[in-house]
């Protein structure tokens, strides 16, 4: 239990996740995604590589997904949308 | 040994803090602490290989829980040592308070292994099990110890601790992250401040879950989904599995562990009720969060 007074309204998944640092289209539905990327991705290597499976490697992996998804996500909406911008 | 057991563990720890210590202990030190006792001793357990030689402890569960050994590693005068030369360099309670509660959650946790621990040492070098689950750790590596673990109770302890965690869910979420976690430990949360962005420091907060749940699920899926052994499949019964030898250390009952791991606790317990002390009073409690 968490001890802590009761939440005001929970925000739906398609809000943005309300820090500061995030991009303006980085959504609650797209960091569970990206949890749930990261997740899959561990096991599904970590079965048929077991050195993967260990506890340094594990909480990078979290992290490097959940820092670095969205700077890749980011700079390709960029580009796509410098691409449009420039199409007759 | 226990696995994701001990990822969870940290969290439920969290949990269920008395009303009067939380916001006041370290959870990574809560972590560091739960992963103490193996850091001393598990990479000489499985050993490795190194030119076709292998290099590690002959017989794996004397060293790392025995003595002569790295035993004394799961035990209260370990879990002592290592949080006053924590306090003595850092004067940090918060983390002095959190080692102390996570190698004494990793200490109790591993006496139900047939090898047990040592609790009471440096007054005793005596092994504390109730035998739930083999010890198999074996030096041909991790694999059958494994198979071994989550082919038997240790599976059931794992999903344990799990649902425990689950039930006490609220401790993931970011805003229990933002208003306790983070106040208990601010100078460390903001040196990664300084280095990641906020979503990150979230990821690495939750990182010791994702971390336990996936492990157990691929070590799971692996030894029972994608490399089944029909010599060596599921055996739910105390002490299993039984297609492999269960290592034993110690001949006492399993009732003599149950009494030394509460007295163990309820010691730990005490020591960190006297390195936090009394709770602060409102102003200085307000002051401090400024």
């Amino acid at each position: 239990m968490s001890r802590l007074p009761p939440s005001g309204p929970a925000s739906s998944l398609g809000d943005h996740t309300g820090r500061a640092g995030d991009p303006s289209w980085y959504t609650r539905r797209f960091e569970l995604a990206i949890y749930v990327l990261a997740g899959v991705s561990y096991v599904g290597l970590g079965v048929f590589h077991k050195w993967l499976l260990n506890w340094v490697i594990g909480p990078v992996w979290l992290v490097a997904w959940i820092w670095l998804a969205p700077l890749v996500v980011d700079r390709l909406r960029r580009r796509d949308s410098a691409n449009g911008g420039d199409a007759p | 040994m226990s696995w994701a057991a001990h990822q969870f563990e940290t969290y439920a720890i969290q949990a269920h803090l008395p009303k009067r210590w939380v916001g006041r202990i370290s959870y990574l030190g809560v972590v560091a602490g739960d992963q103490t006792p193996d850091f001393v001793a598990k990479f000489w357990v499985y050993g490795f290989d190194v030119g076709g030689r292998h290099y590690g402890a002959s017989e794996p569960y004397k060293f790392h829980r025995g003595w002569p050994g790295a035993g004394f590693s799961h035990s209260l005068g370990f879990a002592l040592l290592v949080a006053g030369l924590v306090y003595a360099f850092t004067k940090s309670r918060g983390w002095s308070a959190g080692l102390l509660l996570g190698m004494a959650a990793h200490s109790i946790t591993d006496i139900n292994d047939t090898v047990g621990t040592m609790l009471a040492f440096p007054f005793s070098t005596e092994n504390f099990s109730i035998g739930t689950w083999a010890y198999a750790a074996t030096p041909g590596g991790k694999y059958l110890d494994a198979r071994a673990y989550y082919s038997s109770f240790g599976f059931v302890m794992d999903a344990f601790w799990l649902v425990i965690l689950l039930m006490s869910a609220t401790v993931l979420t970011e805003r229990y992250w933002r208003e306790v976690i983070v106040p208990a430990d601010p100078k460390v949360w903001a040196w990664f401040g300084r280095r990641l962005p906020a979503r990150a420091l979230l990821a690495l907060y939750r990182a010791t879950f994702f971390y336990g749940l996936c492990r157990m699920v691929a070590w799971t899926s692996w030894a029972h989904l994608l490399h089944p052994d029909q010599l060596r499949g599921w055996d739910l019964t105390w002490g299993g599995p039984d297609w492999v030898p269960a290592f034993s250390l110690s001949d006492l009952s399993p009732w003599a562990a149950l009494g030394v791991a509460v007295a163990f606790a309820a010691a730990i317990l005490l020591a960190v009720g006297r390195i936090l002390g009394p709770p602060p009073e409102p102003e200085e409690a307000i002051a401090w969060a400024d």
